[in-house]
């Protein structure tokens, strides 16, 4: 049946490197992404820590203001598109299939070319520091500033094409989940009787699937400015609107703020009813607040552009729709302290972090409703006070959240615990690290202290608040280091876990620790939310299984990295273009055709070997 | 107060890290600073926002900046107020529903009338929120005053250019770079634009900031400055490599000294004495300088900072240092071993390093220069 | 909980086909794509400093390729029709006609370009109009070169036995692609070419009357 693979023999093995590079089962490739997503953090940890300690004094020298601007820029694009966008991947894939009941994703395939593409483009933008330099234009590089005549070097080039990349895996994870969830639950799993977190990764799949593309296009028009001589962000010589990009950006920008954190929420709105040891608070309120978030969050994009100029009325409307967030928001935190009242709280790692999530998302949001309100934010757009703001949302509110997912599904991964000694020192050393680095900011910005400084002078009087600032993200990075200690420690001596060792309602639950790559030997029925607790509340042990075979599942593939290494080298061709015609032109040749002849090779291979008969009469 | 010991703490502190002999050697050393560290922290968080903060947002000194003070407490507050109950609640019932022998979870799936309830209450607050919001918005489309003081306000790579509508030579506009000198107690209204890339204007203690958008003409909120002195602004948008070192101040003078700037600006300036070290300085300013900069009365060109009446700014290099004579002549020796300039066509030639091939002048010719620019002073 | 009896499920939850569903969601995605360009052409207009605009466009050459591509989406549904039918005749045949008028299609699209940088020098680089209009039909121009691409191979394939009446789906998924495309190009058709190029004769005209007052005679 190999006959029509051509040069590639489908591999057999899923042992090894190799077994790897081909897998196309969603826990390793969910694994692949947690792991890649960790270095990256770290890789961006540094980076903000070169920061700290440049402003940790006025009129410092420690980095000159062109790495300063480059430490910035790569720290706020690693951490959104290559820490927290992928850790939520790493979640989805390996929890969603388990959570609806199914064996994998729609499209195993896919998902595996997602992943390589996220982690080719990452590289590609990163390996901009071998050729070039880091970019140095801002995580949101406003035009004209990244047009060829404000920036000479070639690093813009690396930031446009690898984030171009890194979206299309993307995008098409997107399709991949709204359609595994939509179309593979277990029978009786409606989507109403689905638990929060495949529910926040369905809505945040929509949100990719309706957000990115404006990102693709205003990359374009900027890579065409650049490469081609465009004019789209040509303001001199042919009148282009510079707040064109803002608005494409933005659109795109916004609904990205909530692709970083609903995930986190849904991780929340399950890890508190497991530790209250009771059902989650309203279920239905929760579900839907979250897809209001996410519709709204499509119409609040120029809250960003408050400053720029946009006209008395426009601004006003904006302004209007962004309070209006606040409420869906508002009565989710409030769901969840319901959902804790009247519990029996066990105060394991996981809910410490799912606290810290609430405490802190909350604050975010609240100086998120001060900058609402637009005269606030003429004075505090583009200061430390913004600077303080998003890092509530998205560290006290997205890196919680997801440390508390790692708590709360590490045994599950790996079939042991971590330590409750150490995630408790981690969570008390991060949560006292985080306040004391993001807190003082806001003060920082009321002083007036602006965003994308790399320095200050003396007489401002901010040095004090930011020497603290610094000591504080040292505290940070401490955590993460008892976080890494706790994690190597665990995976070989943790206790055992069993398959349920937090007494949880969900699907995830019923099936060993690690699952099999089967995931379910018998698909699982549903009647409810908590299929666990449908017996007895609290109940731990599902019901037997049956006798049973082995169940099939699709075979490891060549082509999905094949595939995504032909589009990465495209844009490998595309630089080299730049500097040398005729070799650029060879590789982008080349490329074009292993990736073209890589989509055909997928498309003519069966899902799985021996049975593609069955696989075809299926679909 | 304390402010005042702790600033030349932080001073100490910065000029500490920063000579290479004081790295510290020893453990004791490290101890000691490590104990700095400590004290440093303790103290600075308490004691910080007290302290003179030149772009402080909490000090307005104009009645725009204090309309939009009064929202922000107002905001504040009830943020406040919210984040504090929030967080008690919260507090509380995890302190009531602890695990604990003899407790067990009540099986709660919702409640309607209380979910109503705490969806109607954020709203609330949000619209007291949102009609203030409104009604400012409202007030910033209104015309300036009959006898506002007009000024266009344009933002370079790394500088301000301030046009003062008819107020210049020949009835055209009068220019002045990085310091910005208006009138107490009449209405300035700025329009803002950008040669190149997106700046921002901002005056902490005297209007929030609007964007300078290259191809648009935005208008800054109206103001009036209730308070005669010196503010601070800054670029508030990234702006490239020298985004950090562009500033600018704001003086707020008197009428009778505006009017006497005014005045001062548009006369001829005075001719050096000739064979003085200042006549010197005015032929290498008109053999080098004049190719970009104007000064009224002597060159025209406008593609650097406008430099008339230099002697009496307070501060070169777009706001970033003080404008004393050796400040100045590093500035013009080497602009790039103070701020982190591209060689554009448009950018300042490096003059005077000690290295023949790149030197277009001599350290001699360097200091003559300075002399002048410090001569030219208000009359 | 309970089991399902039988170790394969392969029921989805919503009776659709996975693989049509994802096209689905691509179409979506598609609409945001194609949105944002046509909305960047938009708010372009009437910001060109020099250079030629919407009055060179062709209304009577382009209705033309509309209508050849509008009759491509009629074929692709009897190409649909034939093949759920079994009659694999039909279906090569129309399947063939979708991707001659493709062709014919895209043939006319580069006689535009061609045609608009010969006699007014416009090119990606020459203006505003330059780039948003060329890069949007041209990326048009690229959905409709790879829907032509897939069809031919979904013709070949068809020849080895590889698609039949069994999985007509995979021909019903690539005329739901064909068909978008299509109502696309009715979008930019109606909005860039139709409203556009009104909208520059309307501003001709008061050109004119602007002149005639101007000289004293209007």
């Amino acid at each position: 049946m190999a006959a029509n693979i051509g040069i590639l023999k489908r591999p057999v093995s899923t042992e090894g490197v190799w077994g790897w590079i081909t897998t196309v089962d969603h826990k390793r490739i969910g694994i692949l992404y947690g792991v890649s997503a960790f270095i990256f953090f770290l890789i961006g940890g540094i980076e903000a820590l070169l920061m700290r300690v440049q402003l940790a004094q006025p009129e410092s020298t420690f980095v000159d203001a062109g790495t300063f601007n480059a430490l910035f820029t790569m720290h706020g694009t690693t951490m959104v598109f290559m820490v927290v966008m992928p850790a939520g991947a790493a979640f989805f894939n390996f929890l969603v299939p388990l959570m609806i009941g199914a064996r994998d994703v729609a499209f195993p395939r896919l998902n595996a070319l997602s992943y390589w593409l996220f982690i080719f483009g990452a590289i590609l933008m990163n390996f901009s520091f071998f050729k070039a330099a880091f970019p140095d234009v801002g995580w949101f590089g406003y035009a004209p500033l990244t047009t060829s005549e404000y920036t000479l070097s070639s690093s813009t080039d690396y930031w446009v094409l690898g984030l171009q990349i890194m979206g299309i895996g993307t995008t098409a994870a997107g399709f991949n989940f709204v359609i595994t969830i939509l179309n593979m639950r277990a029978p009786g799993m409606t989507l109403m009787r689905m638990p929060l977190f495949p529910w926040m990764t369905l809505i945040v799949s929509f949100l990719i699937i309706f957000a990115f593309p404006p990102l693709t296009i205003a990359l374009t028009l900027l890579l065409f400015d650049r490469f081609f001589g465009t004019n789209f962000f040509d303001t001199a010589g042919a009148g282009a609107d510079p707040l064109l990009w803002q608005h494409l950006f933005w659109i795109f920008g916004h609904p990205e703020v909530y692709i970083l954190i609903l995930p986190a929420m849904g991780i929340v709105s399950d890890v508190l009813p497991t530790f209250s040891r009771k059902p989650l608070f309203g279920y239905t309120t929760v579900v839907f607040a979250g897809a209001v978030i996410a519709f709204l969050g499509f119409g609040v994009w120029a809250h960003h552009m408050f400053t720029t100029g946009l006209g008395a009325w426009a601004t006003a409307a904006f302004a209007g729709a962004t309070m209006a967030i606040g409420v869906p928001t508002g009565v989710k935190v409030f769901n969840w302290l319901a959902t804790l009242w009247g519990g029996s709280i066990q105060f394991k790692t996981p809910l410490l972090f799912a606290l810290g999530f609430i405490s802190m998302f909350m604050l975010g949001g609240l100086s998120g409703v001060m900058h609402a309100a637009v005269p606030v934010d003429t004075q505090q757009q583009d200061t430390y006070f913004i600077v303080a703001h998003f890092h509530y949302v998205l560290f006290g509110g997205s890196i919680f959240g997801l440390t508390a997912g790692i708590y709360y599904w590490f045994p599950k991964m790996t079939g042991r615990m971590l330590s409750e000694r150490i995630g408790k020192w981690h969570f008390w050393l991060m949560f006292i690290g985080f306040n004391a680095t993001f807190m003082p900011m806001h003060i920082l910005g009321v002083l007036g202290m602006p965003r994308r400084v790399y320095t200050y002078s003396i007489d401002q009087n901010w040095a004090g608040l930011n020497l603290f600032v610094s000591i504080g993200a040292f505290i940070i990075a401490i955590s993460i280091a008892l976080l890494i200690v706790n994690i190597v420690r665990s995976v070989r001596k943790g206790e055992v876990a069993g398959m349920n060792p937090w007494a949880g309602a969900t699907l995830e639950w019923a099936i060993p620790s690690p699952p099999p790559h089967y995931n379910f030997a018998m698909i699982p029925t549903v009647r409810s939310q908590h299929p666990l607790w449908d017996e007895e509340a609290n109940a731990v042990e599902p019901p037997p299984l049956p006798e049973h075979g082995e169940p099939h599942m699709p075979d490891p593939s060549y082509w999905p990295i094949v595939v995504a290494f032909g589009i990465t080298m495209v844009a490998g061709g595309l630089l080299i273009w730049q500097a040398t015609t005729w070799v650029g032109l060879f590789v982008i040749a080349v490329s074009g055709f292993i990736g073209i002849r890589g989509i055909y090779g997928w498309v003519f291979e069966p899902v799985a070997e021996e049975s593609a008969e069955r696989v075809h009469a299926h679909h | 107060m304390i402010c005042v010991t702790i600033a030349p703490l932080a001073r100490g502190y910065a000029k500490h890290v920063t000579t290479p002999t004081a790295h510290p050697h020893n453990l004791a050393a490290t101890l000691r600073r490590l104990l700095f560290f400590a004290l440093a922290a303790a103290a600075l968080v308490a004691v910080l926002a007290s302290c003179d903060t030149p772009l402080t947002t909490f000090e307005p000194r104009s009645d725009a900046a204090q309309r939009v003070h009064t929202i922000y407490i107002f905001v504040i507050v009830a943020a406040s107020i919210v984040g504090f109950l929030v967080l008690a609640a919260m507090a509380y019932i995890l302190w009531k529903y602890r695990e604990r022998p003899g407790h067990t979870a009540q099986q709660i799936h919702g409640n309607t009338t209380l979910e109503i309830t705490w969806t109607v209450i954020p709203i609330l607050i949000l619209v007291a929120i949102a009609i203030p919001t409104i009604v400012w918005i409202a007030g910033t489309t209104a015309e300036p005053d009959e006898d506002a003081l007009h000024i266009e306000a344009v933002g370079h790579q790394w500088w301000f250019e301030f046009r003062y509508a008819g107020l210049g030579p020949d009835g055209g506009d009068l220019v002045t770079a990085n310091e910005l000198r208006i009138p107490v107690g009449r209405q300035v209204a700025i329009t803002l634009e950008a040669k190149d890339v997106i700046h921002s204007f901002w005056v902490p203690q005297l209007v929030g900031k609007t964007d300078m958008v290259p191809g648009r003409t935005n208008i800054l909120e109206k103001f009036t400055a209730t308070e005669i002195g010196t503010f601070y602004g800054q670029c508030a948008e990234f702006c490239g490599s020298a985004h950090a070192l562009m500033r600018f101040r704001v003086h707020v003078d008197s009428h009778a000294d505006f009017d006497r700037w005014v005045d001062s600006m548009n006369a001829e300036p005075e001719e050096p004495v000739a064979g003085s070290v200042e006549a010197s300085g005015a032929r290498v300013f008109g053999n080098f300088c004049a190719r970009c900069h104007t000064i009224y009365g002597v060159s025209t060109e406008e593609i650097g900072p406008n430099l008339t009446l230099f002697g009496d700014r307070a501060t070169v290099g777009a706001g970033i240092l003080d404008s004393t004579p050796e400040n100045v002549k590093a500035w013009v020796a080497d602009i790039r071993s103070i701020k982190p300039v591209l060689d554009t066509t448009d950018a300042m030639p490096t003059f005077y390093v000690g290295d023949p091939d790149v030197d277009q002048l001599t350290e001699a010719q360097v200091d003559q220069v300075v002399a002048y620019l410090k001569s030219l002073k208000l009359r | 909980m309970q089991y399902l009896s039988g170790i394969d499920d392969h029921r989805t939850s919503t009776g659709l086909d996975n693989r049509k569903m994802l096209m689905w969601a691509f179409l979506g995605s598609d609409v945001m794509f194609f949105g944002t360009l046509i909305g960047t052409h938009l708010i372009y207009r009437n910001r060109n400093l020099s250079g030629p605009q919407e009055e060179i466009l062709s209304i009577p050459i382009t209705t033309i390729s509309t209508f050849v591509l509008l009759m491509s989406s009629l074929a692709m549904v009897l190409a649909l029709a034939g093949i759920q039918r079994g009659n694999m005749g039909q279906f090569r045949f129309w399947t063939a006609i979708v991707c001659i008028f493709g062709s014919i299609f895209i043939g006319f699209q580069m006689f535009e370009f061609t045609e608009f940088a010969a006699h007014y020098g416009l090119t990606p680089r020459t203006n505003l109009f330059g780039s948003t209009f060329l890069v949007m039909t041209g990326f048009h121009g690229t959905h409709v070169a790879v829907g032509i691409l897939w069809l031919w191979s979904i013709l070949f394939a068809s020849y080895k036995g590889k698609i039949h009446q069994g999985n007509s789906l995979q021909v019903e998924i690539a005329g739901l692609y064909w068909h978008f495309v299509d109502i696309v190009w009715i979008v930019i058709f109606g909005v860039v070419y139709l409203i556009g190029a009104y909208g520059a004769e309307g501003r001709a005209l008061e050109d004119a009357h602007h002149a005639a007052r101007a000289v004293g005679i209007g």
